[in-house]
């Protein structure tokens, strides 16, 4: 009786904490992995610095190389961009993911008697 | 706290609960849950409604499998509860009910960190628990060694590992037997504190790393041509884990990357230190920080890449100096223009003078350094920093200069625990804790090449080639430097050399006639030396052997050189007769790759020697005054201000100052022992000696002259080196007693002693023997008599 309740006193405190944890970390995990501050802090930089140095000569070569910069800032934006869109689906699912573990977790002790009930009820709800 | 064990407790319970959820039992409940969870879906396929009582009651075992793995492996500590609630969980599992000290080294030999302790000081449980109390009432004294060396160790539980500890010094019978094993209580207290650290360690490596993501890179530029002359640090240390650094200097130089370029001023740092004091270490561990997201670097500094030049690869790839010139240009520039690059010209005096494998490139590296536009890192030795510094005092202005000096005893064994997991793993070896002890105390000794830790670290590797059964021993380690230095350095430990010792006299007197107190007193040091009786911070023994020519003091050290170094090649002669000059000073410290005949060199190539310092009355004041050190501490320092010890040297000076007044003390019919002190005060009062320089040798022996007895007793030692000769020859030669006295006679000069005796023998028997010979009247199996008027005085 007395290891009964410890399960369930772990299950209800410390372990639904360390559920949220593992939950949190994954998605700084993936914060990390996408690069989120650092993409958003330089989206508009030129991609791997391409034509990024200053550059001194006449009119002509200053144009072209503004235009150069130009160039690798949109082709910098576009790849950042996309990598933030895809950053953004995967937050998404990670942290449906998460709440969906998260609110599952408190049901988990009580799946048995649902099952139970669910199985007497006979139901099935796609019938 | 209340140093009670509640066997009852909840804690303890859970212990015991999770010890129970063992593989096979985490297996079987997975083997139950995957099943049913797959029978489910098949009946909810098939539209039957059981599939949801199947589902829910698979949810039974896995639910148990999560509380055993997450909640019940790893039990919170209960800091402010009994003793029971700072138990470590496994320990806790093992506890029995009735707790006595036997019973608790049971419980602590089950557990991981008391097998890791136990084998790292190679104390079985069997021996632990024969020699542990089996009195309850004892438990208590136990419990309170372990919360005190819990608290010295900064171990987060007790332990097995505390346990043992706790037993080790708490229980009569074990404590008695720790000498032997080479252990004290501090060490148990670093052993209980290495794996603590170890938890630790596994602990951060188990963390994610926030290394900045995909995007890191992608607002600097390309690196091509710097990642093919250079190696990025950046990427190894992402790429095999994080480095630590805990020693209180390289936290220091640490700090002092990250001030430096964190703040405005002029970019680079020179990491100034002795090889093997960790100065690529610490740039390794700059370029970890860099790496790390959540560090506290200032944010203009995070995800920067340290890449390190390889000077060989950029001297071998340019085809003239036009060429290397243009190639390095180019490296600075793309290292610029990344925006992104942390430089690092390891081993910087490859970059800044021409030698082989080295070329000066300051004319380039000169501007960039002051300009301050490109972050830099060298590291250079002290003395090549001087040097270099010397030359180009520009250079040294520019540049921020830090130190990193030698690590101490404590920080070596902290450097040496942390690498030899990896050690232990490529070369399948346990490595116990003496061994480290003594890999230290020994490198410190015998490596002078390298500095702490990094000569530590280079032996402990050697070490485990002579590992046995696995086990690296600190008997290993002995072994390890005695095959790379060639002597002996562990102690007395053959039946063989113990009788060597024993009868060391009797084996000197086998090639020296006389001079008895001589040897005698040297036969005591080696003696005192070999078995551990001695003043480690002084050589062996240094003697000054005062005595007219000829009367054995050469000999005396060459016979020491061959019985207790096991050869006369261990002799170093120094004729102080050539350093009459103060400038002769250098060559006595010169280094070997200068003189390897100097003195210092020597003995850093064989510091196990007698070092004989002929005619020492001779050589200039400064001369004696470098050598006071090494009398006295038992070191001097090399023309690079490196230490060279003597510690494992006997040091033998020797002197004809006197003699005259020895040979008229002796005809007056005084014994040495009698007039020795006296002798020495004169010495003193004529101005021959200083008395601070005859105070630094462990004994003054006086050597007498020898008698016309004496020499005849020489006569027949040379007679057996002849013999010796001859033995392939199948000829051997005796001499008649008349003949010894008669040789003996004509070799009798009192100023000159034994000298003149091995020519007279050579004129007068080798020159007969050689005679007959050649006539044909000795042939091989004959023996030749040499009757008295068979010597010819000549």
């Amino acid at each position: 009786m007395v290891m009964f309740l410890a399960f369930f006193s772990w299950w209800y405190g410390e372990g639904f904490m360390l559920q949220a944890k593992h939950v949190i970390r994954r998605i700084d995990s993936l914060l990390d992995f996408f690069s989120f501050s650092l993409l958003l802090r330089t989206l508009f930089s030129p991609y791997r610095q391409i034509s990024a140095g200053r550059v001194d000569g006449p009119l002509g070569i200053q144009f072209r190389a503004m235009i150069d910069r130009f160039v690798s800032r949109m082709i910098g934006a576009m790849v950042r961009i996309a990598v933030l869109v895809a950053g953004i689906g995967a937050l998404v699912v990670g942290a449906v993911g998460g709440i969906v573990h998260l609110a599952l977790w408190p049901l988990m002790p009580l799946a048995p008697v649902l099952g139970i009930i669910a199985w007497s009820w006979r139901w099935m709800p796609w019938t | 706290m209340d140093m009670m064990f509640d066997y009852h407790s909840l804690r303890s319970q859970k212990a015991r609960l999770g010890r129970r959820f063992t593989k096979p039992v985490m297996i079987g409940l997975y083997g139950i849950a995957i099943p049913l969870i797959g029978l489910g879906i098949v009946l909810l396929w098939q539209n039957v409604s059981f599939g949801w009582a199947a589902i829910g009651f698979a949810i039974i075992p896995i639910m148990m499998a999560i509380w055993a793995s997450q909640g019940l492996r790893s039990l919170p500590l209960q800091n402010n509860a009994s003793l029971d609630g700072i138990l470590e969980t496994e320990l806790l599992s093992n506890m029995p009910q009735t707790v006595s000290p036997r019973s608790l080294v049971e419980a602590a030999a089950k557990t991981r960190s008391g097998q890791f302790f136990a084998g790292r000081f190679g104390l079985s449980p069997r021996f632990l628990v024969d020699l542990s109390s089996d009195m309850v009432s004892d438990s208590a004294v136990v419990f309170e060694a372990s919360s005190a060396i819990q608290k010295e160790s900064a171990s987060p539980t007790i332990d097995g590992a505390v346990i043992l500890a706790a037993i080790a010094v708490t229980q009569p019978g074990i404590t008695q037997l720790l000498p032997r094993l080479q252990i004290d209580d501090n060490d148990l207290i670093q052993g209980v504190a290495w794996y603590a650290r170890l938890q630790t360690l596994i602990k951060e490596t188990a963390n994610p790393k926030r290394t900045g993501g995909i995007a890191r890179d992608w607002s600097f530029g390309y690196a091509n041509t710097l990642n093919h002359f250079g190696v990025n640090f950046s990427d190894q240390v992402a790429r095999s884990g994080m480095m630590h650094v805990r020693l209180d200097s390289h936290a220091n130089a640490l700090r002092f990357l990250h001030d430096t370029f964190g703040s405005s001023g002029r970019q680079n740092v020179a990491l100034i230190g002795p090889v093997g004091a960790g100065k690529t270490t610490v740039v390794r561990a700059f370029a970890e920080s860099l790496l790390v997201s959540d560090s506290h670097v200032p944010a203009h500094l995070k995800f920067r890449q340290v890449v390190s030049l390889d000077a060989s690869a950029i001297i071998g790839a340019a085809q003239s100096r036009s060429e290397l010139e243009r190639l390095v240009n180019r490296l600075l520039i793309e290292a610029y223009t990344a925006k992104n690059i942390v430089l690092c010209l390891d081993e910087a005096q490859c970059f800044f003078e021409d030698r082989p494998g080295s070329v000066d490139l300051s004319s380039i590296l000169l501007p960039v350094i002051e300009g301050g536009g490109l972050r830099m890192i060298l590291t250079m030795d002290e003395q090549r920093y001087l040097q270099i510094s010397q030359r180009n005092a520009s250079l040294a202005a520019a540049l921020n200069r830090i130190n990193v000096p030698s690590a101490t005893m404590q920080e070596s064994l902290l450097v040496m625990q942390d690498q030899l997991l990896l050690t232990e793993y490529n070369r399948n070896v346990i490595y116990m804790y003496q061994a480290l002890k003594e890999t230290y105390r020994l490198s410190e000794r015998y490596m002078h090449e390298l500095a702490q830790p990094g000569k530590s670290v280079r032996l402990l590797e050697q070490a485990a080639a002579y590992a046995e059964n696995g086990i690296v021993t600190a008997e290993s380690v002995s072994r390890s430097i005695e095959e790379s230095i060639g002597v002996k350095v562990s102690r007395v430990d053959t039946a063989d050399e113990r009788e060597t010792l024993l009868q060391l006299e009797d084996r000197i007197h086998e090639r020296m006639i006389n001079q008895t107190r001589a040897v005698s007193v040297v036969s005591n040091a080696l003696r005192r030396a070999r078995a551990g009786v001695r003043n480690e911070s002084r050589p062996i023994g240094t003697f000054l052997f005062l005595g007219p020519t000829g009367v054995g003091k050469t000999e005396l050290s060459k016979a020491l050189a061959e019985v207790y170094f096991g050869g006369e090649n261990r002799l170093v002669r120094i004729d102080l007769n050539e350093y009459v000059r103060p400038d002769d000073v250098a060559r006595l410290i010169a280094d070997g790759a200068s003189d390897p005949n100097s003195l210092a060199a020597q003995i850093m190539k064989q510091p196990f020697s007698v070092v004989l310092l002929d005619e020492i009355e001779k050589a200039h004041p400064q001369v004696l005054t470098t050598l006071l050190q090494l009398l006295d501490e038992g070191v001097m320092r090399d023309i690079n201000n490196r230490e060279v010890s003597f510690r494992d040297a006997i040091v033998i000076a020797t002197s004809n100052a006197g003699a005259d007044t020895i040979r008229e003390l002796i005809d007056a019919g005084y014994q040495l022992e009698q007039v020795e002190q006296q002798f020495v005060n004169k010495l003193i009062d004529t101005g021959q000696f200083r008395p601070e320089f005859l105070n630094r040798f462990d004994e003054i022996v006086l050597f007498r002259p020898l008698t016309q007895d004496e020499l005849g007793q020489v006569v027949q030692l040379i007679i057996k080196g002849i013999n010796k000769t001859l033995e392939s020859q199948k000829i051997s030669l005796v001499l008649e007693d008349a003949a010894i006295k008669k040789l003996a006679a004509v070799g009798y000069d009192p100023r000159l002693g034994a000298r003149p005796m091995r020519r007279i023998v050579q004129r007068t028997v080798e020159n007969l023997v050689a005679r007959r010979l050649l006539e044909g009247t000795a042939q091989p199996g004959d023996r030749i008599h040499i009757k008295e008027s068979d010597i010819v005085a000549t």
